[in-house]
């Protein structure tokens, strides 16, 4: 799903994040499929990350729990492009750039050159990851759309 | 339907060894909304997953597998899943882009090999084909892969045994040129004159099979003998 939609910004993002995590030996399950009202405006949400696999299935964990989200998916890059054409409020990536650093408010340094390691940056506040979890990432997600809209249990 | 442990019996059961957490714990989550699997384990090293299979490990039907662990490779996993239950198929998804690292894993017992550039779809499908019996290897493929593994073994083989015929001055001369030192730095700091130097290098070269100062070098860094800095 790489459709290219005019940024839209709101200083209140009116959306709710109700889906819960179930962590378990078979791993993050939805504790509900209840769908949340969408939203109008939404978090928009870069994932560039490589490899492939591993964007594209946290993208999908992304749009099941999360669908009041806009997520996007590409190439690693395509990443400084989308910075400029997508306007994400969240980026995934596997090296950031001066352009994210600059220009998205929240991102998510990914594994970078495959290490274990992660760094998140919300709002210029960094938070170093020794093994990051799934659970993080949507913790990140969460408190990008602000207070209230995260996980409820 | 039976279930077991609360597992549908009916259903794929599959264990996933890797060790980037939030990207396994979304590979079980895809796993799990398609229709007739089951994530049953979850590991981040290899002792993670050995202490799985020790215990309730034998309800597993496919392992997808990372090679590159925090605690070794996966080769030996992959053995053990092969030779002591041979009926859990292997699936490696890896980072590696060496066609040698596929080989060796298609030698230890792998059913099957990804890149992890792969998509997420094809993942699915390789379980699915490998657990409906089918090859996701042509014989030919095989083949050519055990070839490499007995190339490379080979190759290594040789290597080791030129490694062993050099004296441990005949190694000091090589760590001094891994430092980019030449004839006369390398005399200086073992304390010999620059003809013993280079008689040690004639020796090196003839030892190693190599025609170059430079070809001495490589050799010695592929083979772990200097540190380059």
């Amino acid at each position: 799903m790489l459709e290219f939609l005019p940024p839209q910004r709101s200083p209140a993002p009116s959306y709710g994040l109700r889906g819960t995590l179930q962590e378990g030996c078979a791993g993050i399950l939805p504790r509900s499929t209840e769908r949340e009202p969408v939203r109008e405006v939404q978090l928009r949400v870069l994932l560039a990350n490589e490899p492939r696999s591993y964007r594209e299935s946290i993208a999908a964990v992304f749009r099941q729990l999360r669908p009041g989200l806009h997520v996007k998916v590409v190439e690693p890059e395509a990443l400084e492009s989308n910075v400029v054409r997508f306007v994400p409020d969240v980026a995934i990536c596997s090296r950031v750039t001066g352009a994210v650093r600059e220009r998205v408010p929240v991102w998510v340094e990914l594994y970078p050159e495959y290490a274990a390691h992660s760094v998140a940056s919300e709002g210029g506040r960094r938070t170093e990851f020794a093994e990051i979890q799934l659970l993080d990432l949507i913790s990140i997600l969460d408190r990008a759309a602000g207070p209230n809209q995260g996980d409820p249990a | 339907m039976s279930v077991e442990n609360g597992v549908d019996s009916s259903k794929t059961r599959i264990l996933l060894v890797e060790d980037h957490a939030s990207f396994r714990q979304a590979l079980a989550f895809m796993f799990e909304r398609e229709e007739g699997f089951s994530v049953v384990g979850q590991a981040g090293s290899l002792a993670e997953a050995r202490q799985f299979l020790n215990g309730s490990g034998g309800e597993t039907d496919v392992a997808v597998c990372d090679l590159a662990l925090p605690d070794g490779d996966g080769f030996d996993l992959i053995e053990e899943l092969a030779v002591n239950d041979g009926k859990v198929i292997t699936l490696v998804l890896s980072a590696s882009l060496e066609p040698a690292r596929f080989a060796r894993a298609v030698e230890a017992g792998a059913s099957g090999v990804l890149h992890k550039a792969a998509a997420i779809g094809d993942i699915v499908e390789a379980v699915k084909r490998l657990r409906a019996g089918e090859a996701l290897l042509s014989p030919d493929e095989v083949i050519e892969m055990l070839r490499m593994v007995s190339r490379q073994r080979h190759e290594e083989l040789e290597a080791q045994k030129a490694i062993d015929r050099l004296t441990r001055r005949e190694r000091e001369v090589l760590q001094a040129l891994g430092e980019g030192l030449d004839s006369k730095d390398i005399a200086e700091k073992l304390h010999i004159t620059v003809e013993t130097e280079r008689t040690h290098m004639v020796n090196i070269l003839n030892k190693l099979d190599v025609h170059s100062r430079l070809q001495a070098l490589v050799f010695a860094a592929r083979n772990g003998l200097v540190e380059i800095r």
